[in-house]
């Protein structure tokens, strides 16, 4: 608790030293509120118009947790098609990864242009961000179970849907949470949909610009920290404790040891009876 | 208890096995297993003994000849047969009563009856007490002995184990092997078991099958005479000790041949 405090005490001093930092510049360089607009002007205006950013965040929720939602199920039905066989991986998975490397800001035009400008067109492209994380760890989930799990149900003569329903699927569970875990709002996606709010009419050109840096500049992010952190402390970070049924240390551990290299479906550890 | 009278229950003929690439695992293996044997297998690395069992319960087909189980392909044969892995193969998202349940679940046996036997079961392994808890939450041993109930749940006629206590202390493998001896017993099922172990091999044996690597061929077969039931005193026995001799000298052998 008093560790905590001191925590809370040591960030508050850092923000409180960056306000009179901030004004101290203003006052110093007389720089025009048009470049730099004072603390007390921001914090009055974020007051001031709390209402309505509080309306905005609510839509942007709800469009971002559409989107994700959408991705989920969009996701895990295209994962279980890849699942099928190796052939299958190797015919879908380039456009994977074509869905991925396309910057999304240059099909902005054409989704707007499909479904028009606002919530659909956030919520699709919300949709389309988090659907390769979703896809990729799922598909690994899915078809990373191993060998002598899948011997065991052969040997109970275990139907198609058995395996699927009460072996992969079940299995796939904690991967498909590290893909969630990336996909969601606030997770290394996250900003797109902030930013993307910036793309609705009456927004200035400028702000296009910033968005494509930003939205390659995550790209890049997403690619980094999915290759170099294990699919094991994603999910630590994700789910706090122990959900029965759900998460279960030997799995995560068996899971963590294998990096969740973002997009993995080519890249089976083990070999795998179809 | 002695094989019962000349009944093979598991049959090969000449069988070949390659996998891939021409890489020969195992060549032309004549065998016959009696009912109510307890068939040992033992071999240095790479001699193909896992083959063997993969090929008795039709997980992977031979190259070339046939295989019998109780006068059936393996696949047919596979309601008789259960398989226990080297690491207990628990799901970590069920419980142990679930996990123990999974073959009979699998075979669609009604749930009370399912119920009814698994509760049994872990009586006899001695897990009653963690029958709801997980598989992370047990020890090395026990999760075997899930592993054990769960293979037993449905009644096969035959048990193939893949070194199953490899990865145990000795004591509990120990342990194990005086409870699979016992569990035998009451149950009267053929096993056909391999190890790396061979004073395992020799205490719980009625005869081990020997065999030599690259390819994988049956060196030699021992009969192992020492009289049932076989306690833990049988470690310490003189003849014990002259038989796990006698069949690490016949390893030696098909490793330098």
């Amino acid at each position: 608790m008093k560790q905590r405090l001191t925590t809370v005490a040591n960030a508050l001093a850092v923000f409180v030293a960056l306000l009179i930092v901030w004004q101290l510049v203003l006052w110093i360089f007389r720089v025009p509120r048009y470049m730099l607009p004072s603390p007390w002007a921001v914090a009055t205006a974020f007051v001031r118009r709390f209402p309505s950013l509080l309306m905005s965040t609510a839509i942007t929720a709800q469009e971002s947790l559409g989107g994700l939602l959408a991705s989920i199920i969009v996701g895990v039905l295209i994962a279980l098609i890849f699942a099928q066989s190796r052939w299958v991986r190797k015919m879908l998975y380039p456009y994977t990864i074509l869905l991925q490397t396309v910057p999304i800001i240059a099909i902005t035009p054409l989704i707007i242009n499909w479904v028009g400008p606002g919530s659909a067109a956030v919520t699709l492209i919300a949709l389309i961000i988090s659907l390769a994380p979703v896809v990729a760890n799922t598909t690994q989930g899915l078809i990373s179970v191993d060998e002598n799990f899948v011997h065991l149900f052969l040997m109970h003569n275990a139907s198609p849907a058995q395996r699927l329903f009460k072996l992969r699927l079940p299995h796939a569970v904690p991967s498909l949470f590290v893909g969630i875990r990336i996909a969601r709002p606030g997770g290394d996606w996250g900003d797109h949909r902030r930013t993307l709010r910036g793309l609705e009419p009456g927004r200035r050109r400028r702000t296009r610009l910033l968005d494509l840096l930003r939205v390659e500049s995550d790209a890049n992010r997403l690619s980094l920290c999915a290759g170099s952190r294990g699919h094991g402390s994603w999910l630590r970070l994700f789910l706090h404790r122990d959900v029965p049924g759900v998460v279960f240390p030997a799995q995560v551990a068996r899971v963590g040891a294998r990096p969740g290299n973002g997009i993995v479906v080519q890249k089976t550890p083990r070999k795998i009876v179809e | 208890m002695s094989p019962d009278s000349n009944v093979p229950q598991i049959e090969f003929e000449s069988v070949t096995k390659s996998y891939g690439t021409g890489r020969l695992v195992l060549q032309s293996i004549d065998l016959k297993i009696l009912k109510g044997e307890f068939v040992s297998v033992i071999g240095p690395s790479g001699c193909g003994k896992s083959t063997v069992l993969k090929l008795i319960s039709g997980l992977t087909p031979p190259s070339a000849g046939t295989i019998r189980v109780d006068g059936m392909t393996p696949e047919n044969a596979r309601e008789t047969i259960s398989f226990i892995f080297q690491d207990a193969t628990l799901l970590p998202w069920r419980t142990v009563i679930e996990n123990v349940g999974l073959g009979l679940e699998l075979e669609r046996v009604a749930t009370k009856r399912r119920n009814e036997k698994v509760a049994s079961l872990l009586q006899l392994v001695g897990l009653g007490d963690v029958a709801t808890a997980y598989p992370r939450e047990l020890s090395g041993g026990m999760k075997m002995r899930a592993s054990i109930a769960r293979a037993l749940a449905t009644s096969p006629r035959l048990l193939l184990m893949d070194e199953p206590f490899a990865a145990l202390d000795e004591m509990t493998r120990d342990r194990l092997n005086e409870e699979v001896l016992r569990l035998r017993a009451e149950q009267q099922w053929t096993a056909v078991f391999v190890t790396h172990s061979v004073a395992e091999a020799v205490f719980l044996s009625t005869r081990i099958i020997v065999l030599a690597p690259h390819p994988g061929r049956v060196h030699a077969v021992l009969p192992i005479d020492l009289p049932f039931p076989r306690t833990a005193e049988l470690r310490e026995l003189p003849e014990f000790e002259e038989l796990v001799g006698h069949a690490s000298h016949v390893l030696r052998e098909a490793l330098t041949q």
